[in-house]
């Protein structure tokens, strides 16, 4: 996008969380039996497992390890691109939380009902619904080809190419999603994550890929994590910037309000941030967390008391590591806003979004911290408990998300066709 | 105040992963890390030079003596090798900005709050507005030396300190770590005690190859 279109305020792009949701029940294998035959406007959805993980954590008195059961929604058969569903067990198969797309009474997280997430039998499915149907107009051979002629390129460097249901709050999408490798102009080789539209051939979203490295590790034997593993998180978390929606939101810092602050894997209900609001074009409010390094917290995962945590925190003992990460990070954004002039701590220029997905509790004795280039998404292993504490102290925290606001891996959104004359948002995201 | 144009995605640094450009990388997330331990200062990780103190008894790094905390890092220029992990490179700019602040504070008789974030700001300033791709230590110690003046017009920090004052703090910062800076054109120039022509000649091979690694070799590990 051209400078002419930065206007240096608070407008832009705002991620849409209304369908995304945490649920809670106890009753895991009702949902599961009601889930893997539902229907919605005469299509069935089914889920498809992706991974189940282990997750230490301290359930009342007794120390046991979660699993976390993650599947992929997907619509006629086809996927639905960032709609896992993601169910979290302690050992006594008790569901802690379950996380999938859902309505939400309104489009604010401020003002949303909180009761109604709390009752499966009145949850909502959000619709995802493609105004065309679910048949692809190509096959995979074709679309690759298609993606091949628009960059320029041969079809073997087209790969990972896969149909999948593209939803955003704008409308849903058949979708082609793929990873485009450019090297047509020496020296400069190009790294897309590409989505194009099946009706059209439209490419709907891009996001450079401008490095890659793997994380280093200092501990083999905590080495846990498998290449796989990652590029499965990755993946996911890559799908949740599809819910990215382009809306002008003309933001009110003086109106600051308490507001939820997500997170779709772990089960962090409760935490909540300061917030300011905003409105867009047709007088819809908007909250966005990132500006006010304050937060509250009310979790329940710790890591058998062996928590590291800031002298800050507004509640006795220690608490989650999320909010470690939170606060490490929101007090980064407020650094660099005070200190280098960087709006919302993200982004110099209304033009360059620039957001950070925090993920704690990352893996079983994972011990390490590291963020995925290309995603904005930092990464927190809890270690053992026991040498080590979780690796979310202020400056590991900083350093991490330090390394996707300034290192390589920048994603530079072009979501070329349906936003491009829409400016972006310039706060943080915390899911 | 001058406004910042940039934007961080397009034109940040984007040092590449490898090499001295990782090193640097690494260097500015630490830089940064700890600066804001500088600015929270917290009971429980209270302000220092080191990496990852407060998760267990050993920190993961220091800045201020890189190798003898973890007998790895580098120390200066010279002891850098081209292939050697980003981690233990960082330890040469972490070393330049260790010895930055510590300059800060007796050209300007300030204490450590208020030369980390200086410094810290001054470095990062650098790093956002000069730095390219394949950026190497002379390019960091030369740019860092050259962005001084704009860095105060741009931020007007609120220091003691002088443009010369901050511009000599930053020359003596790198001049710890073998590269001499000369404060007029802020040409550096290496000033090891020992300058080892085949660990030279080694990294700059390793550097060419680790980015012929990447352009060629990566498109198996790219995952979504």
């Amino acid at each position: 996008m051209s400078s002419s279109q930065a206007s240096g305020q608070c407008t832009g792009t705002f991620v849409d969380y209304s369908r995304l949701e945490n649920l809670e029940d106890t009753d895991f294998s009702s949902l599961i039996a009601r889930s893997q035959n539902s229907t919605t406007s005469g299509n069935t959805i089914s889920f498809a497992a992706r991974e189940i993980s282990q997750v230490r954590s301290k359930d009342d008195n007794t120390v046991c390890l979660a699993e976390r059961h993650r599947m992929r929604e997907q619509i006629d058969g086809i996927p639905v691109y960032g709609a896992d569903f993601v169910i979290t067990t302690n050992d006594c198969s008790h569901v802690t939380s379950i996380q999938r797309r859902a309505v939400l009474n309104t489009n604010t997280m401020a003002s949303m009902d909180r009761s109604f997430v709390r009752s499966i039998a009145g949850y909502r499915v959000a619709s995802v619904d493609v105004r065309t149907g679910y048949t692809p107009n190509r096959s995979e051979q074709e679309a690759a080809m298609d993606l091949a002629r628009i960059y320029g390129v041969s079809t073997d460097h087209i790969t990972e190419i896969k149909l999948e249901v593209y939803p955003t709050t704008k409308r849903d999408y058949r979708a082609w999603i793929a990873t485009v490798f450019v090297d047509t102009v020496p020296g400069e080789p190009h790294v897309y994550h590409v989505v194009m539209d099946d009706d059209d051939e439209e490419i709907i979203f891009q996001c450079e890929m401008a490095g890659f490295h793997a994380n280093e590790k200092r501990d083999k034997k905590l080495r846990r994590r498998r290449a796989q593993d990652r590029a499965s998180l990755c993946s996911i978390d890559c799908a949740k910037q599809a819910l990215l929606t382009a809306l002008d939101i003309s933001w009110n810092p003086d109106h600051i309000v308490e507001c939820e602050v997500q997170t779709i894997y772990l089960n962090n209900d409760g935490r909540k941030s300061l917030c300011i609001s905003g409105t867009d074009s047709t007088g819809a409010v908007y909250y966005s967390p990132g500006q006010i390094p304050q937060y509250f917290w009310n979790g329940t995962l710790n890591c058998g008391g062996r928590n590291w945590c800031s002298s800050f925190y507004p509640v006795p003992d220690c608490p989650d590591p999320v909010s470690d990460v939170q606060f490490g990070a929101v007090n980064y954004m407020r650094y660099l806003q005070e200190n280098l002039g960087i709006m919302g701590g993200l982004s110099k220029d209304a033009d360059n979004p620039v957001y950070v997905l925090g993920t704690a509790h990352y893996n079983t004795n994972y011990c390490n911290a590291f963020y995925l280039p290309g995603t904005h998404t930092v990464y927190f292993g809890d270690c053992d408990c026991e040498q080590w504490t979780p690796m979310v102290s202020t400056d590991v925290v900083v350093h991490e998300v330090g390394s996707d606001l300034f290192e390589t891996g920048f994603c530079r959104y072009e979501v070329l066709m349906y936003i491009a004359n829409l400016r972006r948002n310039l706060f943080g995201i915390w899911k | 105040m001058r406004q910042i144009t940039h934007g961080l995605t397009s034109e940040s640094s984007n040092l590449l992963y490898f090499g001295q450009s990782g090193g640097l990388n690494e260097a500015y997330s630490d830089i940064m890390a700890c600066a804001l331990e500088f600015d929270i200062n917290d009971d429980k990780d209270k302000p220092d030079f080191l990496v990852g103190e407060a998760l267990a008894d050993l920190a993961l790094r220091s800045m201020e003596a890189p190798f003898e905390q973890d007998g790895k890092s580098v120390d200066d220029y010279c002891t850098f090798v081209g292939a050697m992990n980003v981690h233990h490179s960082s330890g040469f700019l972490n070393r330049a900005f260790f010895n930055a602040v510590k300059s800060c504070e007796s050209t300007c008789g300030s204490s450590a709050s208020e030369c980390v974030p200086l410094m810290a700001n001054m470095f990062m300033y650098t790093n956002l507005e000069s730095l390219s791709m394949l950026s190497g230590f002379k390019d960091a110690a030369k740019h860092t030396c050259r962005d001084v003046e704009e860095f105060f017009e741009a931020n007007s920090p609120n220091t003691a300190c002088t443009v010369d004052n901050v511009r000599t703090a930053v020359v003596e910062g790198f001049a710890a770590v073998g590269l001499r800076v000369n404060e007029k054109n802020c040409n550096p120039r290496v000033n090891c005690k020992k300058q080892n022509v085949f660990v030279q000649m080694f990294n700059t091979c390793s550097n060419l190859m680790d980015m012929v690694k990447m352009i060629t070799g990566r498109l198996g590990e790219l995952s979504w």
